[in-house]
C-alpha cells in the first residue's frame, strides 16, 4: 500500500530574529512513512519536536528543509508547494487534528460545532443528526449539553467535544495530541475503542501519548524523534 | 481536483504619494471563496494598497487583474474604463467602511439602505425586498423591528451591523472590509467577529480585510500579508503566519500579544 504520508530530509530550525539571531536547531533528517491503518506514536522527552514535527506536516509550521507529500485520493500533495487554499482542502477533507485544546467560534453549540465538520466535507445527510447524536452520546456528553458552546465546559468534556468534531468525518489521516490526558479512565476506554474502529477502517493515524500503558493498547509503532535531533 | 477559480491577481502594486511610498511591490492571488487578511502597523500602507484594490485611488505602477466573467481572462482595472469601475463597485464588490457612517445614508430606514443595493439586482417586488431586508437583519443579529428606522439613530455596533447586511445581502464576488471591528468596544466586537465568521463562512464569498488586530484575522482568514514600511514582509497561510512567523517584523508583532 502506498504511504499516506511520506517526509524526505524534513528539517526544522527556529530563527528569533529579537532575540539575538538565537538559532534553535530542533530536528534534522527526518525520513518518515506512515501507511493507512498503521498507528504511530511520536515518543521522546519532552522539547524534543513531536507537537513541532505534528505541526509540520499539518502546515501549521514551515519546515527549513526537506518536504512532504500527503496521499489524498491517490494523489501525492506536496504540502510546501501547495497554496494556501490546498491546505485548507487538505486540512478539511483529508487530514483532521485533534489538538491538544479546543478551538471553536464562540456561541456555536456543541452540536453544531460537530455537524460543520460533515458540512465541511459536503457529507451532511438527513440520518446525519442520528450519526452525531450517536457520538455524542458514545463520548458521554449529556444531551442537555448539546445545544450549548462548550467554552463553559470542564476540560474533559471540552476534549471529547474536540474528539468528537474531528472523528465525525471522514478523514483518511488523523493527527491526535494527547487525546486522553484530560480523560478519566472510563472515557479513556471510550476514546480508544474509537481509535481502534478508525485504524479498523484503514485511517493512518499519528498520535502523542505520553501514556506507556494507554500508548502501547493502539500504537503499531513508535517513531522516537530524539534520534533527530541535532546536538 | 483541488482548483478552485483565481478571482484577483495583484502584480508589483506600486502606489506613491509624491515622493512618499504608499505600498510598493505587491503581489499576491485571490481565489473564490478565499478571505485575506493584511495587518500592520499603522502607517504600513494597508488602506493605501486597499483603495488602489477597490478602485478609490488609482496605483502608479503594476496590475491589479480582476475576473469579471468567469469564461474571460482576468481584465486589468486600471484599464477599464471609468464607467465600468462604477458599475463593478455597485454589482461585483462591496466596501465594507471602518467608519459605518461613511457607508450607509443616516437619513435613509435601516432597510432602505440594505434595500438600495439589492434593488440593483432582478428583485423588483417590493415585499420580496423587503422580506430580503428583514432575512439580512436577522442573520446579523439586528432586531427586525428597527427596520423603519434612521440608523442615525442607531450605536456604532448596530451600524456596523446594518452595513455588513447592506453589502452582503447584494451577494458580491469581492468584499472589501476595513477594519470591521474598529471603534467598537471589546464585547461588541467579539459578539461581531463571529457573526460575519459564521455569515462568510456560509457564503464562501471573497473578501480582504485590513486589520492592525492579529485576533480579528486570526478568526477570521484564510491567508495573510504582513506589511511594514509599503511592503510585504512575510505571506502565507494565516495560522502558519501566526504560530511560526518568519520574518523578525511577524514575530515582534505576534510576541506583543498580551494574554488575557
Amino acid at each position: 500500500m502506498n504511504p499516506s504520508i511520506k517526509t524526505t530530509n524534513l528539517q526544522k530550525t527556529f530563527t528569533l530574529h529579537n532575540q539575538n539571531s538565537t538559532e534553535l536547531k530542533v530536528l534534522k533528517n527526518i525520513n518518515f512513512s506512515i501507511s493507512p491503518g498503521e498507528c504511530v506514536a511520536l515518543t521522546g522527552k519532552s522539547g524534543t519536536g513531536k507537537s513541532t514535527f505534528l505541526r509540520m506536516l499539518y502546515g501549521n509550521y514551515l519546515p527549513t528543509a526537506g518536504s512532504i507529500e500527503i496521499l489524498y485520493n491517490d494523489t501525492y500533495f506536496d504540502l510546501m508547494n501547495c497554496l494556501e487554499h490546498q491546505v485548507i482542502y487538505l486540512r478539511k477533507h483529508a487530514i483532521g487534528y485533534v489538538s491538544q485544546f479546543l478551538v471553536v467560534i464562540p456561541r456555536v453549540s456543541t452540536f453544531d460545532i460537530v455537524s460543520n465538520t460533515l458540512k465541511q466535507q459536503n457529507t451532511l445527510e438527513d440520518n446525519s443528526n442520528e450519526k452525531i447524536s450517536h457520538l455524542l452520546e458514545t463520548l458521554n456528553i449529556k444531551k442537555n449539553m448539546w445545544h450549548l458552546p462548550p467554552m463553559t465546559f470542564s476540560g474533559g468534556e471540552q476534549q471529547r467535544v474536540n474528539i468528537a468534531k474531528t472523528f465525525i468525518g471522514n478523514y483518511p489521516i488523523l493527527f491526535l495530541d494527547e487525546p486522553t490526558s484530560a480523560l478519566d479512565k472510563e472515557n479513556t476506554e471510550i476514546v480508544l475503542e474509537l481509535i481502534k474502529s478508525k485504524l479498523n477502517k484503514n485511517v493512518a493515524i499519528i498520535t502523542i501519548i505520553h501514556d506507556a500503558t494507554i500508548r502501547n493498547q493502539i500504537c503499531t509503532r513508535e517513531f522516537n524523534l530524539e534520534n533527530f535531533t541535532e546536538v | 481536483m483541488i482548483v478552485k477559480d483565481k478571482i484577483l491577481e495583484v502584480k508589483n502594486l506600486t502606489h506613491y504619494y509624491g515622493e512618499q511610498v504608499g505600498c510598493e511591490d505587491i503581489s499576491f492571488d485571490l481565489y473564490q471563496g478565499e478571505i485575506l487578511g493584511i495587518v500592520g502597523e499603522s502607517g504600513s500602507g494597508k488602506s493605501t494598497l486597499l483603495k488602489c484594490l477597490s478602485g478609490q485611488i488609482s496605483p502608479s505602477q503594476g496590475m491589479i487583474n480582476f475576473c469579471i466573467d468567469k469564461s474571460q481572462p482576468l481584465q486589468d482595472l486600471c484599464k477599464i474604463s471609468e464607467q465600468k469601475k462604477r458599475s463593478l463597485m455597485r454589482k461585483e464588490w462591496g466596501i465594507v467602511q471602518q467608519n459605518p457612517r461613511d457607508g450607509l445614508r443616516l437619513r435613509v430606514s435601516a432597510g432602505g439602505n440594505i434595500a438600495e443595493r439589492i434593488i440593483n439586482e432582478e428583485i423588483k417586488n417590493y415585499s420580496k425586498i423587503r422580506n430580503k431586508a428583514l432575512e439580512w437583519m436577522d442573520k446579523t443579529e439586528m432586531e427586525k423591528s428597527r427596520i423603519d428606522d434612521f440608523p442615525v439613530n442607531f450605536s456604532g455596533g448596530m451600524q456596523q451591523r446594518l452595513q455588513i447586511s447592506k453589502i452582503l445581502s447584494s451577494n458580491p464576488k469581492l468584499v472589501y472590509m476595513d477594519e470591521p471591528t474598529g471603534g467598537l468596544d471589546v464585547s461588541v466586537q467579539a459578539k461581531l467577529l463571529d457573526t460575519i465568521t459564521i455569515i462568510v463562512r456560509d457564503l464562501n464569498v471573497s473578501m480582504i480585510i485590513v486589520s492592525h488586530d492579529l485576533a480579528v484575522v486570526k478568526f477570521l482568514t484564510d491567508k495573510l500579508l504582513v506589511m511594514k514600511s509599503g511592503k510585504v514582509v512575510e505571506s502565507g497561510l494565516t495560522d502558519r503566519v501566526l504560530d511560526d512567523p518568519q520574518h523578525s517584523y511577524t514575530q515582534l508583532l505576534t510576541s506583543s500579544i498580551l494574554q488575557v
